[in-house]
C-alpha cells in the first residue's frame, strides 16, 4: 500500500518559514535561508537522492494555506500527479490541472493512497501534516533538519493535542563535510509507530 | 579551551518537557520518554559515550527552574563540580550549597562557569538559560538528544527567540538506540 510521507524542511528549532510570511512573502522574513539546500537538489549525494524520491511520488497532498501561497502550483506539482487539497471551503472556480479538493481528512488520505497505487504520497505543509497526525494517517516524515536557529517563524509543529506520537528513526543521510556550510542539512526519516 | 555546551533532550517537535511539569512532575506528564536513553540499566555504545562527555564537565550552568525541580540535586550534580544557577533572585536557604553560586546575568556566569571549568567543557542546561546564552552569544555548542517522539504539547526548548539566524555547524550525529545525538557548533558572525 502507498506510504503517505511528509516532505518538510525545518530548522532545529521547528520553523518551517521565518517571521511574516504571507501571499508576498510565503517563506516569512529571511525564510528562504531554509532552502539553500536545494541547491543540490539536481546532483549526486544525500540531497540529490532525497529530492529525487520526493519527485518520485505520485500523489500529492497539501493543505490549502500552501497551496494558495504557492500559487497552486499552476496545477501541476510534479509530472501531473493528482494533488489532493484538504480544505475546509472548497474554492467556487474549478481546480487547475490535476488538482481535487477534499474536506475529510480520511478520505484525502484514502483517495491519494488509491491513485499512487505502489507508488508513494508526498504530504507538503504543516496544516496537511497535522491534519493527517491527528487522524492517524501519516505514515513517515522525511525532515530535512536545517542546522540553523531562525528564532521566529511558522513552526512544524503546533496545535497538536498531547497525545504522545512514538516515531522510529528508519534513515539519516548528512551532507558531506566537504558541503558548503549554507547547504549542510541533516534528512531524518521517521516512521510513525502504530500500537 | 573551555566551551559552554548545552546538554538537553528534545522531542522532535521541540518540547523539553510534557505538559503540566512542575516540582514532583519535573519531566510533566509522562515526560520521561524524553529521559529513558540515558537510564542507567540502558546506557551502552554511543549513548553511555555521550552521558560520559556530559559527566566529564568541569562546571554546569543552570537555570533557577530547572535547578529548583531537580531539588538542586542535593548540591551535587556530578563529582562535586561548581554549579552555577543563573536567577534574578536570591536563593532560598534550603537551596544553598558549598559548591553553588548564585549569578544574575547570563555573560558573567558563563565566565565564571568556564574560569572554574578550567580546561574542561560546561555542562549548561534549561531551555531559559539556553535561550539567554545563545541571545547573548555566549553559548558555544549545543548537544540535543532528539527524540523520536511527538509530545503534542509541553514546554519548548527555544522559544520566545529574537527574529535573528543563529548559523550552526553540525559537528557529530550519533545514532544510539531510542535517540539521535546532534552535537551542533554555534558559528561565529561574519
Amino acid at each position: 500500500m502507498a506510504i503517505i510521507r511528509l516532505y518538510m524542511t525545518m530548522s532545529l528549532d521547528g520553523y518551517i518559514t521565518g517571521p511574516q510570511d504571507s501571499v508576498d512573502a510565503p517563506l516569512g522574513i529571511d525564510g528562504f535561508r531554509l532552502f539553500n539546500w536545494l541547491d543540490r537538489r539536481n546532483d549526486p549525494g544525500p540531497s540529490g537522492q532525497v529530492f529525487t524520491e520526493a519527485m518520485s511520488t505520485r500523489a500529492v497532498i497539501s493543505g490549502r494555506r500552501t497551496y494558495e501561497l504557492a500559487d497552486r502550483w499552476q496545477g501541476d506539482h510534479h509530472n501531473g500527479v493528482p494533488i489532493f487539497v484538504l480544505t475546509h471551503d472548497i474554492p467556487d472556480d474549478p481546480p487547475p490541472g490535476s488538482v481535487r479538493y477534499v474536506t475529510d481528512v480520511r478520505e484525502c488520505a484514502a483517495q491519494s493512497r488509491a491513485v499512487a497505487g505502489d507508488g508513494d504520497v508526498m504530504v507538503h505543509g504543516a496544516g496537511a501534516a497535522q491534519a493527517l497526525l491527528r487522524a492517524g494517517q501519516l505514515d513517515e516524515l522525511e525532515l530535512h533538519v536545517v542546522p540553523v536557529l531562525l528564532g521566529q517563524g511558522r513552526r512544524l509543529f503546533d496545535n497538536l493535542p498531547p497525545d504522545h506520537i512514538e516515531l522510529n528513526l528508519i534513515r539519516r543521510m548528512t551532507t558531506p563535510d566537504v558541503e558548503e556550510p549554507a547547504r549542510h542539512v541533516i534528512h531524518l526519516r521517521y516512521r510513525v509507530h502504530r500500537p | 579551551m573551555s566551551n559552554a555546551v548545552l546538554y538537553m533532550s528534545m522531542s522532535l517537535d521541540g518540547f523539553i518537557a510534557a505538559p503540566n511539569d512542575g516540582p514532583g512532575n519535573g519531566l510533566g506528564d509522562n515526560g520521561h520518554c524524553l529521559h529513558e536513553w540515558g537510564d542507567a540499566g540502558h546506557l551502552a555504545g554511543v549513548n553511555r559515550e555521550v552521558m560520559d562527555e556530559l559527566m566529564a564537565t568541569g562546571a554546569v550552568l543552570v537555570g533557577r527552574r530547572t535547578f529548583e525541580l531537580a531539588d538542586g540535586w542535593g548540591g551535587d550534580h556530578h563529582d562535586g563540580v561548581p554549579i552555577f544557577v543563573l536567577s534574578r533572585h536570591q536563593p532560598d536557604a534550603a537551596m544553598r550549597w558549598p559548591a553553588v553560586s548564585y549569578v544574575s546575568d547570563v555573560t558573567s556566569a558563563i565566565q565564571m562557569a568556564k574560569d572554574a571549568a578550567g580546561e574542561k567543557d560546561v555542562l549548561v542546561h534549561g531551555a531559559v538559560t539556553a535561550q539567554l546564552a545563545l541571545a547573548a552569544g555566549v553559548l558555544d555548542e549545543l548537544q540535543v538528544h532528539l527524540i523520536p517522539v511527538l509530545l503534542g504539547q509541553g514546554r519548548r526548548l527555544f522559544e520566545d527567540m529574537p527574529p535573528d539566524h543563529i548559523e550552526l555547524e553540525l559537528l557529530r550525529a550519533l545514532d544510539g538506540p531510542g535517540v539521535l545525538h546532534l552535537r551542533y557548533r554555534v558559528r561565529s558572525e561574519g
